[in-house]
């Protein structure tokens, strides 16, 4: 017989419910989703929007999201009984099944994720394989789909089309995770999921996951390199997240005070609930660390125009707060909503193992398999973050 | 890079605006965004109202058929009968026999975590405003109990008290006829036969338990043994109404157990069946749980009272 893991509970939740059915790694899924939103939408800022300041983060970004997005679905195959079945469900799927579809919306998005960066990166692949022998030179054939024509009308082409892909791409990565936000707040039987709000929480949270990875990630990698960072570049991407983080923070604040003001039967429960088991993780470290300490952070930033050391230590700390701050949330809704039991009677105490497919070392392994992912895409493609050469045509300016 | 762009207005005044050519794009950028914005929330509530009556019925019609011919013998027609089941709290004294069929006769543990049915026992106290409700996973019922033997019990931890009132509630799948759990189900391995039992293709079930979350019941779980001999662990359970006995003319295993008759089950489609006439002696008071849900239970009670959810 397998392992039957009973969670402790206090007060009355009904027998089945003490085995928490999603764990940390369902936690990990809305987490990732919401970094290749929020990584796309970096992206765009230059090449949809043509702010040139995020010029030096741009394919970073672009590269990132399919990182994240390339292991959403290893996330969400480990944690099904059935893995081997699971392209049934896609092959036979049931349409009224809000989960069913996200299999399509996910081969969609990737799908054109792939298109954006075959076209972002089609120039710089085929100078590769024109400059490389052997294997090299077949790789870089391979990722330009063995088309070399980089003439001036054909890289005009390119751009036509990756303006029009870029916007599909935007909408793909937010509609892709605003539906995430849909699979939770789709169900009635959860009252701390079923709220109008999770949806636009979820999205613009994401953002503000995506601009403090990027920026950590620019940050990381200007420290290994070497590099002086753009600081025109990590201000913009600091006063971006500053206003997104503002913005989750509000949305955050009045959802919960709704459910509170509503009163609607349990949320005597759910106050014990919030100040108990979770208030650590959900004042402390979702609003006061999370939120209001970056955001105070980021302030400081803008107002004080800091610049040199102070900059780069502010926005790390800030960055990583956020990403804190939005793991945090997606947390203390799939395993929060868990915890608060169907009967409004009690809820459960969920401790996360450690070790196994649902502990916590799994869950930082599949964010570091995305990161990993990342580091080899910017390898392949070896972004210059100091080059000029970085996406020296971008469409939203007067390059057509 | 920032141009100075000029724009005639009128014919007679020229009025000149300082747009870069960077903000003119981004507003056709933003225009854009917004257009296919709208596009892509048109598209699919089009393409879901094509799909809706069609593909979906079509598939399930086939998933009914194909785990009718595994599992129905010959003979059985699942179209003849429309099954619903009654509880009567006045009549249950807690004895836990049905848990004990029920797991022994579906190939569950004895664990007290994993039920197709369980009980639970709602006291108030007097002059205590709450309504305490324990069921077979409270501790104190545990070291009462005998999991592993398939033996539950309740503790006497309300010998001495003051009880105004106590009863107890059996639960369990409510078979909904607007079953949450068959809407969400990605794969479409859970769905409702023709007289009414919800069940699960156990072959077809991919364990993401996103039934075991819709479930405003608590009725499901992950099976950590498998049902049947040449059956599979990591899918979703639940209570079937023992449909395997049902296609052999016989009823649930916990119906038959109630020493107190507290448990009725039949056909709505025979006016003379346990059910029917129950129902027809009750009608009044007949009662389902959470009815704000919108899912029409197809398990009725008497004597519960709004403490029950």
């Amino acid at each position: 017989m397998e392992a039957i893991h009973v969670t402790p509970f206090a007060g009355y939740v009904y027998p089945n419910e003490t085995v928490v059915a999603w764990t940390i790694l369902i936690a990990v899924y809305p987490y990732l989703t919401g970094l290749v939103a929020g990584a796309s939408s970096v992206s765009v800022l230059f090449t949809g929007a043509g702010l040139k300041q995020f010029k030096p983060v741009s394919r970073l970004a672009l590269l990132a999201a399919l990182g994240f997005m390339l292991t959403v679905p290893i996330v969400l195959l480990s944690h099904l009984g059935h893995p081997e079945r699971a392209l049934g469900a896609m092959i036979t799927p049931n349409f009224t099944s809000a989960f069913s579809m996200f299999g399509y919306f996910a081969m969609l998005y990737t799908f054109i994720l792939l298109l954006e960066i075959w076209f972002e990166f089609r120039e710089y692949n085929v100078l590769q394989a024109r400059n490389s022998t052997g294997p090299k030179r077949l790789f870089y054939q391979a990722l330009t789909l063995f088309d070399d024509n980089i003439s001036p009308g054909a890289r005009a082409f390119d751009h036509k089309w990756l303006r029009r892909i870029v916007i599909f791409s935007i909408l793909g990565a937010h509609g892709l995770h605003g539906y995430v936000g849909f699979v939770f707040s789709s169900l009635k039987s959860r009252e701390w999921w079923s709220s109008e709000l999770t949806i636009v929480i979820f999205v613009i949270s994401a953002i503000v996951s995506g601009l403090a990875a990027v920026m950590l990630m620019y940050l990381v990698v200007s420290a290994y390199r070497k590099f002086k960072v753009d600081e025109i570049c990590l201000r913009g991407l600091s006063f971006y997240l500053m206003i997104f983080a503002i913005f989750t923070l509000f949305l955050e604040g009045v959802e919960f005070v709704s459910l509170v003001y509503k009163g609607k039967e349990g949320i005597e429960l759910i106050m014990e609930y919030v100040s108990g088991p979770m208030f650590y993780r959900f004042f402390i470290i979702q609003f006061l660390v999370g939120a209001i300490v970056p955001i105070a952070v980021l302030f400081c930033v803008w107002r004080y125009k800091l610049s040199g050391v102070k900059l780069i230590v502010a926005t790390s700390v800030a960055s990583v707060l956020a990403l804190v701050q939005v793991f945090m949330m997606r947390y203390n809704v799939v395993i929060g909503g868990q915890e608060i039991s169907k009967t409004m009677r009690g809820y459960l105490e969920y401790q996360v193992p450690v070790f196994g497919i649902e502990g916590a070392l799994a869950a930082l392994g599949a964010i570091m398999f995305s990161l990993g992912l990342t580091y080899v895409f910017v390898k392949i493609f070896t972004i210059d973050f100091e080059d000029e050469y970085v996406a020296t045509e971008y469409v939203g300016t007067d390059h057509e | 890079m920032n141009k100075r762009v000029t724009v005639t207005a009128g014919g007679d005044s020229e009025v000149t605006h300082a747009l870069s050519a960077n903000a003119q794009k981004r507003r056709g950028f933003i225009k854009q965004v917004l257009g296919g914005s709208l596009m892509l929330m048109t598209l699919p509530t089009l393409a879901s109202t094509l799909f809706k009556r069609g593909a979906s019925e079509a598939e399930m019609q086939r998933v009914k058929q194909e785990y009718l011919e595994k599992f129905s013998p010959p003979g059985f027609d699942p179209f003849a009968h429309q099954w619903a089941y009654g509880i009567d709290a006045y009549k249950c004294i807690g004895c836990n026999q049905c848990m004990t069929a029920c797991k022994i006769e579906n190939g569950l543990p004895g664990h007290p975590s994993i039920n197709n049915r369980w009980i639970e026992r709602y006291t108030k106290l007097a002059g205590d405003p709450q309504v305490y409700v324990d069921a077979c996973t409270d501790p104190g019922n545990i070291a009462v109990s005998d999991p592993d033997n398939f033996i539950y019990r309740f503790d006497d931890r309300y010998a001495e008290a003051d009880v105004e009132y106590s009863f107890f509630v059996p639960k369990m799948c409510n078979h909904c006829e607007n079953p949450v759990c068959v809407q969400v189900c990605p794969k479409g391995a859970t769905f409702k036969t023709p007289d009414g039992a919800v069940l699960v293709d156990e072959d077809r079930c991919i364990g993401c338990l996103y039934c075991k979350q819709a479930c405003p019941y608590g009725a499901r779980y992950l099976r950590p043994i498998p049902a049947r001999p040449d059956g599979v662990t990591r899918v979703a359970g639940k209570c079937t109404w023992c449909w395997h006995r049902l296609t052999k003319g016989q009823g649930p295993a916990c119906v038959g157990v109630c020493p107190r008759n507290a448990l009725i089950f039949g056909d709505l489609n025979d006016p003379e069946s346990d059910i029917s006439l129950w129902i027809k002696e009750h009608g009044r008071e007949l009662l389902v749980l959470k009815a704000d849900m919108g899912t029409h239970p197809s398990v009725k009670y008497i004597g519960i009272n709004e403490a029950v959810r």
